[in-house]
């Protein structure tokens, strides 16, 4: 290559990969800095200023700029430790599931027959449950916890790689440097690695940012419905669940944390949907198996 | 055709048997119903008296044999909390959860599909973009905090609807349509990019060259082929749907079998999340089945061999 000078990659020429990284400034920056720039421990009480509502508002002080919820626990902070735990479970489920999911995917499309047969009926069982009560159910068992929840929703999430990555395979398998690999004497091994993998790899990445959008959500909802994080952890859906309660008196606790939900949820989807324009045009069916 | 309708229900056994194996794996192998059930300060033989009682005691495969056998049919026991049968709590509830899906289900293709064919028919307008921009949010949006924002504006500050509850139609508007806007979304945008891409094809073309008007080229020919895709995608978030009324059921109070599960989660009602789970998996697998063998219908070309 003679051609020196720096190239941005393909997909950073995508205006909608641009947009989606700036809705995800916002989520990085308080996860990131939350120690250094939340104003309150997200965890203190301060009963006698609980329910205060937001600065700007009638009855709001500048102590707390996004107000205070039922314990005087500072919203804004709890907001900005909450990224903490959005971001985590979106980027380790999707770690976790997708590298299940390709390994399962793989070896279904390298070696065909009983063992692809096995896998997929798994993967029918696993369809067969709406996803989200599926996780809710080893939630249930399993009880609160970080790591727990990463487990539950990892575990509920490896079917749609799976099944875009056997696709892939299918579709490469019979391909001349397949055969080639296999005539000189690879390993299989050899060949699932160094052949077919990275011929998955454009397909797998778009679909994967999509399944970040999807575990951010999941991680929500779940916290929502008390089967998340735990009481003691600053979690926007578990902030959301309490806003429920107060919905007639305190409009801030059900909208805000909401707002930053759906700001990493959308930057999450606008860089897939980028992704896919740029790197797999023909990729639709993205949120199969949601 | 016979022959691929028969196959496809003997598929449907294995999977059947998968879920309710999945099901046992999780409440008998990874978590103890007895634990569960009894208080913590309680002796070791008040837990083995439990074990026995629920028969816990016996080998694990006898208990998966029990557990199949008898919930195939349809019996799984009785809830711990009052003296119905499971199978009677959750068919109790199955109408409210089927009343709203279908709800959303309708205002998903009765708003989605036309905003689509406009989105595609004027590619690239500001209209374009505009609905293009609403679906993004609409699958961006978590569905409760939609149900708790129009919550919030439609029921506490402008008093139009009730918030809470089952009754009339306007308790079922604000829990529909919080359930059905994901739905719509997605609808939207797979059915306009399929659009585009068959607008552009010869045969389209062709309709549209030899006089035909413009709308019959496009609910005629082009919307016909295009929605395939869509159909099926409708079929595959049918479950979506199922679970998301898990949480638009809690949000709103609605009776149906979403928020029985969450409350029978609770509550440690093991015999009723145990029916609640199968029912819901049953219905899945079956509206997929039903979805397969509509597409022979819109769709003559695709042969069942």
């Amino acid at each position: 290559m003679t051609d020196k000078q720096p190239r941005t990659p393909r997909v950073l020429r995508s205006k909608m990969v641009i947009l989606g990284l700036v809705c995800l400034l916002i989520p990085i920056t308080f996860a990131v800095a939350a120690p250094l720039i939340a104003p309150h421990d997200p965890n203190a009480i301060h009963l006698k200023d609980r329910l205060t509502p937001p600065g700007w508002s009638r009855g709001g002080t500048s102590t707390y700029l996004l107000g205070t919820d039922s314990l005087g626990r500072d919203v804004l902070s709890r907001i900005m430790y909450g990224a903490q735990i959005s971001l985590l479970v979106g980027v380790t489920v999707v770690l976790f599931g997708g590298a299940l999911g390709t390994l399962i995917g793989v070896v279904s499309g390298y070696f065909g027959g009983a063992v692809d047969a096995l896998f997929m009926r798994i993967a029918d069982v696993f369809l067969a449950f709406p996803f989200l009560l599926l996780a809710l159910a080893i939630m249930a068992i399993l009880g609160p916890g970080l790591w727990k929840l990463i487990v539950a929703l990892a575990i509920t999430s490896w079917v749609p790689y799976a099944r875009v990555a056997r696709a892939k395979i299918l579709a490469v398998k019979q391909r001349e440097f397949v055969q080639a690999a296999h005539a000189i004497g690879a390993s299989p091994r050899h060949i699932m690695l160094r052949h077919l993998l990275p011929n998955t790899a454009s397909s797998l990445m778009v679909l994967a940012s999509f399944r970040v959008a999807a575990a951010i959500a999941g991680e929500a909802t779940l916290s929502f419905l008390g089967f998340g994080v735990g009481p003691n952890t600053a979690s926007w859906g578990s902030m959301l669940s309490e806003g429920r309660v107060y919905i007639t008196m305190c409009w801030w606790l059900a909208t805000l944390p909401g707002l930053l939900i759906v700001l990493s949820v959308l930057g999450s989807n606008l860089i897939g949907d980028g992704m896919r324009d740029v790197l797999d045009p023909k990729f639709r069916h993205s949120r199969e198996g949601g | 055709m016979t022959h691929y309708i028969v196959k496809r229900l003997l598929l449907y056994i294995p999977t059947l048997l998968g879920v309710l194996a999945v099901v046992f794996i999780l409440t008998h192998v990874v978590g103890d119903p007895s634990v569960l059930l009894i208080q913590p300060e309680a002796s070791r033989e008040d837990l083995e008296q439990m074990q026995h009682i629920l028969g816990l005691d016996r080998p694990i495969w006898e208990q998966f044999w029990v557990f199949i056998r008898q919930a195939v049919q349809g019996d799984f026991g009785r809830s711990f909390w009052s003296d119905e049968t499971a199978m009677s709590i959750v068919l109790e509830r199955l109408p409210a959860t089927a009343e709203l899906a279908f709800c959303s289900l309708l205002i998903a293709v009765i708003l989605g599909i036309p905003a689509a064919i406009l989105a595609a028919l004027k590619r690239n307008s500001f209209l374009d973009l505009g609905i293009s921009t609403l679906s993004l949010f609409g699958i961006s949006m978590p569905s409760f905090w939609l149900g708790l924002m129009m919550m919030l504006v439609f029921g506490v500050w402008l008093r139009w609807l009730p918030i809470s509850g089952r009754g009339g139609l306007d308790h079922l508007v604000l829990p529909a349509v919080t359930l059905g806007v994901s739905m719509m979304a997605i609808v939207e945008r797979l059915l306009r990019t399929d659009l585009v891409d068959v607008l552009s094809e010869d045969y389209v073309r062709t309709a549209a060259a030899k006089g035909l008007s413009g709308r019959r080229v496009v609910l005629r020919h082009a919307l016909k082929n295009a929605l395939i895709p869509t159909v099926t995608m409708i079929g595959m978030q049918l479950g979506a749907l199922l679970g998301g009324a898990v949480v638009t059921e809690t949000v709103f109070g609605w009776p149906g079998l979403g928020r029985l599960v969450v409350k029978s989660i609770s509550d440690r009602d093991y015999p009723v999340v145990h029916c609640a789970v199968c029912v819901l998996a049953v219905v899945f697998i079956s509206i997929n089945l039903l979805v397969d063998l509509l597409y022979g219908v819109l769709d003559p070309r695709i042969r069942y061999d």
